[in-house]
């Protein structure tokens, strides 16, 4: 059974008002105060200047502790990534973070177009590469984290505050730490903006159906699990605000306090490697304990709606 | 919808290649003269100190993975047979850059697939893409699936190192169904200095092909060939498996990514009453990687680790 050995996540420590955005990202007075009030938003991390994806990815492997001494073991190393295109050809932090990490042996390559959601997908393939590989001692590393380069004026105001992080998690195909008992992915290519050279009407298309997509996939993966949403301790959700994962909560009956909101206001949403800022949250929190049955839930524009049910 | 539990564990069989095609596209598409190209490349190349190209700009040259693939998915999945999983493989990036073209073409292919690209790993990518095919078809995720190899020949920037732009657009697509008793393909990736490919590269030939190589065809990536001194026939002194081969290929230069693959395509089916067996070989010059992959003949004899993952050589 696929099982996250370890999680490890890097904070940047700069925080950034989310009214010190405003100007950069075209929003207004009216929209920032919305975005506080009603979106829970407040600040967001970010890198230090000239900080490149491949520090963050460099500081967050370096947390995982648990890789010392086993990078012999590291098989496959995954980068998830939730922007498919983020570095000049052929840059490629990846291999450099291999380098790094005493991993050159490892088999590394980038899994995307999962939006914010591609590192559920990650650890499910990581498990698979890991089982077919029949070597049960062997480990794979998957890594999460991008930074802000550009701006889409395109985007919904909410979507355009993004916070900038990374996280690290070690996967074993039979461990028995944070089992993974079910993953649940629906993808909808029709609501992407970039689907063509005219977005349309995507963004309220979108927002129309976010919630019931991404309470049916998990709702879904809490069945695939053999478990009812009353067995699930927490939700780690993705970090893009407090509105919408109440009204995903209503959808599901759920009460909103067992979605962990926490890092939302003070870190962002830092694309896929909330997974595992929130994850390393959780334990920092004492919100797991053994044997709690917890959900990851991720979705992003593509389209991708996840998730992922963990047993602690 | 894509669901999953545990996946299972691994069983025998593994995939094999059951329909090839491949395509070459002579036009650029008209998703490369969106505007928003050239601010998203400014701000994506501007960290690093790049200059972009104008003429590549005025040309409106480029092509997108998902316009490429299409015609393909079209040609090869029908309602009849759908996918369970689609897995997009490719080099340089897609002249389309923040579509999620992967989740795109799952919904144009019948069956919606879940869908993946795998990237950022030179010509190695592809076989890592194999690879996950063959990882969820071992554990239950996927009977059928399809695999895209793509690249486009419109880089907007000047490169940001040492690396090969393809010199057209093209794309190649393997429908991979269950093995069902025959011999499954068999990838394998491992780290190697450029000094010792040719060493590495002969021992692992001796292995797929243990009779020596008679009536098999090798095709060779042209970096390959190139580091392993591979493009002559002198230069096959101390690789028998290749010297004793029906057929050598060397992949057109032009194709880093498809090369191999469009070669692979246009000798399938393999296995027929000949027991052809075709060895592709590959090798990445910038990141070390040594990838091959092999579709055994119909008299082959199925291998005791169809896919291995093999530590630093």
């Amino acid at each position: 059974m696929t099982a996250l050995e370890a999680v490890a996540a890097h904070l940047p420590r700069r925080r950034v008002p989310i009214e010190e955005l405003a100007g950069h990202l075209e929003l207004s007075s009216s929209q920032v105060q919305v975005l506080r009030r009603v979106r829970g938003l407040s600040e967001v991390c970010r890198r230090e200047a000239g900080e490149l994806p491949l520090d963050l990815l460099t500081a967050a492997v370096g947390e995982l502790h648990e890789l010392r001494g086993r990078e012999h073991l590291v098989r496959h190393v995954l980068y998830a990534r939730g922007v498919p295109v983020t570095t000049p050809f052929p840059i490629n932090p990846l291999h450099e973070l291999c380098r790094r990490a005493g991993l050159a042996h490892a088999n590394a390559f980038t899994v995307t177009h999962h939006a914010c959601a591609t590192s559920l997908l990650a650890i499910d393939l990581a498990g698979r590469l890991l089982l077919a590989d029949g070597d049960r001692e062997a480990l794979a590393l998957v890594v999460a984290g991008e930074t802000i380069f550009t701006h889409d004026p395109r985007l919904p105001p909410d979507a355009r505050v993004l916070g900038e992080a990374a996280g690290a998690c070690l996967v074993s195909a039979g461990g028995r730490r944070d089992r993974v008992l079910a993953y649940v992915c629906h993808q909808r290519g029709d609501l992407d903006h970039w689907l063509t050279t005219d977005p349309g009407d995507f963004a309220e298309r979108f927002a129309r159906e976010y919630r019931e997509l991404l309470a049916e996939v998990m709702l879904a993966a809490v069945r695939r699990a053999g478990l009812e949403l009353d067995d699930i301790t927490l939700v780690l959700p993705h970090n893009v605000n407090v509105a919408s994962w109440r009204g995903v909560c209503r959808v599901l009956g759920l009460p909103p306090e067992r979605v962990m909101l926490h890092n939302v206001p003070r870190v962002g949403h830092t694309f896929a490697a909330d997974v595992f800022v929130n994850h390393r949250s959780a334990t920092e929190l004492g919100l797991l304990r053994p044997g709690d049955r917890y959900l990851v839930a991720a979705a992003g524009y593509g389209a991708t709606f996840s998730a992922m049910v963990i047993e602690h | 919808m894509f669901q999953t539990g545990p996946p299972g564990l691994p069983e025998g069989g593994g995939v094999r290649i059951s329909r090839a095609e491949r395509r070459v596209f002579g036009e650029s598409s008209e998703l490369a003269t969106d505007p928003s190209l050239r601010p998203y490349l400014t701000d994506m190349v501007g960290a690093y100190g790049l200059a972009l190209r104008d003429p590549v700009f005025e040309a409106a040259a480029g092509h997108s993975y998902g316009e490429m693939a299409e015609p393909l998915i079209e040609a090869m999945v029908d309602a009849d047979t759908p996918v369970d999983l689609l897995v997009l493989a490719h080099g340089i990036h897609d002249v389309r850059l923040g579509r999620s073209t992967a989740t795109y073409l799952s919904s144009r292919c019948p069956g919606n697939p879940l869908a993946f690209a795998v990237c950022d790993q030179g010509v190695a990518a592809p076989f890592s893409a194999l690879r996950a095919v063959h990882a969820y078809a071992v554990t239950g995720g996927c009977r059928r699936a399809l695999l895209l190899v793509a690249e486009q020949s419109a880089l907007h920037y000047e490169p940001a190192g040492p690396a090969r732009v393809p010199d057209r657009h093209a794309a190649v697509a393997f429908l991979l169904e269950p093995a069902a008793g025959a011999a499954p393909l068999d990838v394998r990736q491992r780290a190697v200095d450029p000094g010792r490919v040719r060493e590495v590269l002969a021992a692992e030939l001796a292995e797929l092909l243990p009779g020596g190589g008679p009536g098999a065809t090798v095709i060779l990536g042209s970096d390959l060939a190139d580091v392993a001194d591979l493009a002559n026939l002198a230069g096959l002194t101390g690789l028998p498996a290749i010297a004793a081969a029906d057929e050598v290929v060397v992949a057109p230069a032009g194709q880093p990514c498809t090369g191999v693959w469009w070669e692979l395509a246009a000798r399938l089916p393999v296995g027929d009453e000949h027991g052809r067996q075709v060895v592709v070989a590959e090798y990445d010059p910038v990141l070390g990687y040594l990838c091959t992959t092999t579709s055994p003949g119909a008299g082959a004899v199925p291998g005791p680790a169809p896919v291995g993952a093999r530590g630093a050589a």
